[in-house]
């Protein structure tokens, strides 16, 4: 069953269509990833899903309810991840995670994982300001979960990680996914796309290019060199 | 109720609580020091001083004029003020969720109205209390004239202000822009009349445009500068090439246009909005932008002290704000990792 539906979206920045029609399903507990060149409407469509931009157009269902009129109700739906470099640096980590929980409850033991692979407890005690491009986003990340959302957006959520950061989360996310999470993230990285997610759909100029469903992407796994090239083909013809 | 959001009874209070808690460390950290603190105070003494000797002065007519005029002017700050720092919670808070809600705006909305009234009216106390009301109601009257629903409104994007802005950024970062303006205050200072005093006048004050306009300080590009290893010269080479261009062509300009003496006021004029901009990119570079816009406004009320002093009593002033800031923003750099 589809936890997420989107049909014909419009995103509109000042005049410019930047998301044209856009439209997958996401069934619950699965990892759908978002990817496409840079400007090809990824960020947009997912701060759109989260109601942080207005839908010009088109359906957005959510658990069965179309919200595409209601950004705040978008919002409420789904965990999502702020821009790391907009996070307040006069707060502390701890502060910032209590003011995103919005009055609810952490489950600390949902969490615990997740919280571990991003060293939250290092992070709690410490100054935004005083904190790199890596520890900003791994509280920009805790961000989008400290709600207890089961439905969470992240826009590149391996950006400026070390290495074992990246592979931890992936691994955490993975398990949390199997466990009834519902993830929708934008990407730069195919192999990623291939071997994590359960779906996905290649974006390019605001329009889906190609849509990749559970066995592509498991055949992209066998040979994840071939399926870069491939789509590194498709992004480059722009269809 | 979708699941995870839990009661919202924190909501309301959300936003108002994450922004009065940000302020007041911003003020704590602008004030760190003895030094800043008593500044501070003076500043706000002086300030009331002047308000109060201007508005004593004045028929009660005449300053029920200006306080009109001062609580309309902050209104409409305040609320284009407000309606930007709600668009940021909307857009690319943490409390997109609460921000996204009317209710919680509406209240936002209010409890920062309510205290800058409040802020307002015990200023105007000390300065002029018979102007209170009138302060108080052209404040709420201009605030609720400019209040955007910023839930409504679309995010601004490339209208034409943000192409001629863009327009105007990228100049400022090449060297012929400054050259070009050095001939348009040229044009503009023999357009004016013949009198000297007069040409004088409109050269410094074609220059003083100007130069606002090519030194213009983008927070965030500084930030972004400043993280990839940037420090203060190499900022200003790549930000303000126009400027630092315009500061020798201009004074030959205004030699030829008025003598000598344009030349050391619009080299002096220009060479002060350097040093500003240079004082707002270090800034910029360590605090917030809040913080750093306190900080600079209390910087340059130390120079304009000094200026008032001696010209030369000001400049080791000011080379000594510029160095105390660069000591400190020098740690800023490579915090990538």
């Amino acid at each position: 069953m589809s936890d997420i539906t989107l049909s014909a979206t419009v995103v509109v920045r000042g005049k410019r269509r930047v998301v044209d029609g856009i439209g997958f399903d996401v069934p619950r507990g699965t990892w759908f990833g978002v990817i496409g060149a840079n400007g090809s409407g990824k960020t947009s469509l997912l701060r759109a899903l989260a109601g942080r931009l207005p839908l010009a157009a088109g359906i957005c269902r959510v658990d069965g309810r179309d919200l595409a009129a209601d950004r705040a109700a978008r919002a409420r739906s789904f965990g999502f991840c702020p821009p790391a470099d907009r996070l307040p640096d006069l707060m502390r980590g701890r502060e910032l995670l209590d003011y995103a929980r919005c009055g609810a409850v952490t489950d600390h033991r949902r969490l615990a994982a997740l919280w571990s692979a991003l060293g939250i407890a290092e992070l709690s005690d410490r100054w935004i300001g005083d904190c790199s491009a890596g520890m900003r986003q791994r509280l920009a990340i805790a961000c989008a979960f400290v709600g207890g959302h089961t439905r969470i957006i992240l826009d590149e959520p391996f950006n400026w990680l070390d290495p074992v950061a990246a592979y931890d989360l992936r691994q955490v996310l993975r398990a949390m996914v199997n466990d009834g999470l519902t993830l929708v993230t934008a990407l730069h990285d195919l192999p990623v796309l291939a071997s994590a997610c359960d779906a996905g759909v290649i974006l390019a100029d605001g329009t889906v290019a190609a849509t990749l469903d559970r066995k592509r992407l498991r055949e992209a796994a066998v040979d994840p060199q071939a399926f870069e090239r491939a789509m590194i083909d498709r992004l480059r013809s722009g269809r | 109720m979708p699941a995870g959001m839990g009661d919202m009874e924190r909501g309301p209070r959300g936003l108002v609580d994450h922004d009065w808690l940000l302020i007041r460390r911003s003020v704590v950290t602008a004030l760190a020091g003895w030094h800043d603190r008593f500044l501070a105070i003076v500043l706000v003494a002086t300030c009331l001083a002047v308000a109060h000797q201007g508005l004593a002065e004045r028929t009660p007519r005449q300053a029920m004029w200006i306080a009109m005029a001062i609580g309309a002017t902050a209104g409409v700050a305040a609320s284009r003020a407000l309606a930007d720092r709600l668009r940021y919670h909307v857009g690319e808070g943490a409390l997109a969720a609460l921000a996204l809600q009317r209710a919680c705006r509406h209240r936002y909305l209010i409890a920062c109205h309510a205290a800058i009234v409040a802020v307002f009216a015990a200023a105007m106390a000390i300065v002029r209390a018979d102007t209170i009301p009138v302060v108080c109601a052209a404040y709420l009257t201009a605030a609720t004239g400019g209040a955007v629903d910023i839930a409504r409104t679309p995010v601004p994007s490339s209208g034409w202000r943000r192409a001629i802005d863009r327009r105007l950024l990228s100049w400022q970062r090449r060297p012929a822009a400054g050259v070009v303006a050095a001939v348009l205050t040229l044009i503009v200072t023999l357009a004016a009349p013949t009198d000297d005093s007069a040409r004088l006048a409109v050269c410094a004050l074609a220059s003083c445009a100007v130069i606002a306009v090519l030194t213009r300080v983008e927070p965030a590009v500084v930030r972004f500068l400043a993280l990839s290893g940037h420090g203060l010269g190499s900022i200003l080479l790549r930000r303000a090439a126009g400027g630092l261009t315009f500061l020798f062509v201009a004074p030959v300009v205004a030699s030829v246009a008025v003598g000598l003496a344009g030349a050391v006021v619009v080299g002096s004029v220009i060479a002060g909005m350097l040093v500003l901009m240079a004082l707002r990119i270090q800034a910029h570079r360590l605090y917030a932008r809040l913080q750093a816009e306190l900080i600079v406004a209390m910087l340059v009320f130390v120079i304009a002290m000094a200026v008032l002093l001696s010209p030369f009593v000001a400049l080791p002033v000011a080379a000594l704000a510029v160095w105390r800031l660069s000591r400190a923003a020098a740690h800023q750099r490579w915090m990538i990792g």
